[in-house]
């Protein structure tokens, strides 16, 4: 599309301090660090950068009590990381070993993006576990009391040799 | 064969947050000459929904699942030419929020006059002459001088009229209209509504027409998906979605409708808030907010099924009054205990709903 300093439609005049510049010139160069960092930090490096983790906001639940669950990422770098990943869906989380609470598989192509963080940023995303896991497409059946683990991990099939995943544990019991 | 078939769709964005289904196993068809509304709270998918018919989600979104089929074509296996052509001339799309739709530094007339130009319809003054008489058409004063003006010179309801004009001016066979009338004040929705009426019976035009006003669907529409959560919940004509509303939420919209002289205090919501999109609730998506739901309602989502017979149809486009409720598999114990009390028996939209 054309801009407007393309067109006829502003005189220019170089004495007139205020008519427009004639470019979107950036008024001073930057350095994109995002893209530096991308481009020259090593994997290895960008991996080690990303402390993940996994909490609830308690260890016992009662049978049918909703489970707060918190997930944080955190770069602990002064520079912006991006984590390649596998999955445009770049972190999931399981009860166990159900992705996601859910025991039906998911459609989510199976094609990399990136997990980015800015310098020192920190990630927090939540969910309520309701204590039912999908069994089916339309179904899905409760837990019973016993001790779960839930676990996040960053979308790599490497997440565990690299310390992108945590584990808790959670007791649900029965009704007191 | 409908002129729009569409089966089984699904769409998804890919967020830091997670996966965001916000179409997820959407059917239904619209034959030619016929209007179906599409409505919803937002964050329904109303809007996802109707730019995917044209292929417009764009990353990190995408359809992941279904077909859609206009006049028996699969239309997500055109390419880009394919695409180019079918967008305008077959379907057209008519934007929420018109004024950010127009390019503010082109004169209204010229835009509407460069789709004519592309899609080849005419050309140089041709395409000038039919751009003023369209704006003619949809009801813009003077339009020939108007042809010069830029958006901001347009009141709200010229700009959706110029944003209409620009959507007919291939005589598509298929409308889609995003919240046409959302943001008007209501003389001039009905003027919008009145033009659409006018329209679709003198081309024959096809409209999906996306909104969350039900009075506009009374008025306007032949048949309603009721979309919640990304999910169709219900889908039946026109008089039966309005006499006889067959899921709590389609209930619970219409309790909410303000009617003057009800002598309520307070108007009538539906509580709590449209399910997380990432983390939607288990089982039937609507029964964190449902005053009838039991324990089934948790742990089973209900498919869309007759009201009548509680059969499931295959046909996921067969035309009669469907619901996705446990109450009409006889799986609700207690049943829904609202009833619809029609105060005016003239018009379809006087009915009132008491939940």
């Amino acid at each position: 599309m054309r801009r407007i300093y393309d067109s006829d439609a502003l005189e220019r005049d170089d004495d007139d301090p205020f008519r427009p510049s004639g470019r979107d010139e950036p008024a001073s160069r930057s350095i994109d660090w995002a893209a530096f960092s991308h481009a020259f930090v090593p994997v290895g490096l960008r991996t080690r950068a990303i402390d993940v983790g996994v909490s609830t906001n308690r260890t016992v639940y009662e049978v049918g009590q909703p489970v707060r669950i918190e997930f944080e990422f955190r770069n602990r770098l002064p520079f912006p990381i991006a984590i390649p990943t596998d999955s445009p869906n770049v972190w999931t989380w399981a009860v166990d070993d159900a992705s996601e609470a859910d025991a039906v598989s998911r459609t989510v192509p199976d094609r990399s993006a990136a997990f980015s963080f800015a310098r020192g940023e920190r990630k927090r995303f939540r969910r309520t576990w309701c204590q039912r896991i999908r069994v089916d497409d339309d179904e899905w059946q409760p837990v019973g009391p016993g001790t779960y683990a839930l676990e996040v991990r960053i979308s790599r099939e490497d997440a565990h040799e690299r310390g992108l995943v945590d584990r808790t544990t959670i007791e649900i019991t029965n009704r007191r | 064969m409908a002129l729009l078939e569409v089966e089984n769709l699904s769409v998804q964005f890919y967020t830091e947050d997670g996966v965001v289904r916000a179409v997820d196993g959407l059917s239904y068809e619209i034959e030619r000459g016929e209007t179906v509304g599409v409505v919803g709270e937002s964050g329904a998918g109303k809007s996802v929904a109707a730019l995917s018919l044209l292929r417009l989600i764009d990353d990190p979104g995408e359809i992941v699942d279904g077909s859609i089929r206009f006049r028996g074509r699969d239309v997500l296996s055109f390419s880009s030419d394919e695409l180019r052509r079918f967008r305008g001339n077959d379907v057209a799309i008519a934007f929420q929020d018109p004024e950010a739709a127009l390019n503010p530094v082109y004169t209204v007339g010229e835009q509407v006059a460069e789709t004519i130009r592309a899609h080849g319809v005419a050309s140089g003054d041709a395409a000038r002459e039919r751009a003023i008489s369209l704006l003619e058409r949809v009801g813009i004063p003077d339009a020939a001088t108007r042809y010069s003006h830029y958006p901001h010179e347009f009141s709200g309801g010229m700009v959706q009229r110029a944003v209409l004009a620009m959507a007919l001016s291939c005589e598509p066979d298929l409308l889609v209209l995003d919240e046409p009338t959302t943001g008007l004040d209501v003389t001039i929705q009905a003027q919008v509504l009145e033009l659409l009426e006018e329209l679709s019976s003198s081309f024959d035009t096809a409209i999906q027409l996306v909104t969350h006003d039900l009075g506009v669907v009374a008025r306007r529409c032949d048949r309603v998906v009721v979309m919640y959560a990304g999910r169709a919940i219900e889908r039946a004509t026109v008089e039966d979605l309005f006499y006889d509303p067959s899921h709590p939420y389609t209930a619970g919209l219409m309790a909410s409708i303000p009617r003057i002289g009800d002598g309520a205090d307070r108007l009538p919501t539906i509580p709590g808030r449209m399910a997380d999109p990432v983390d939607p609730p288990t089982g039937c998506p609507f029964h964190p907010r449902c005053p009838y739901a039991e324990p089934v309602c948790e742990t089973h989502r209900p498919g869309l099924v007759d009201v009548e017979t509680g059969e499931p149809v295959a046909d996921a486009t067969a035309p009669d009054h469907l619901a996705a409720c446990h109450e009409h598999t006889g799986d609700l114990d207690g049943g829904l205990e609202y009833e619809v009390l029609i105060d005016d028996e003239t018009t379809a939209s006087g009915g009132g709903t008491d939940p």
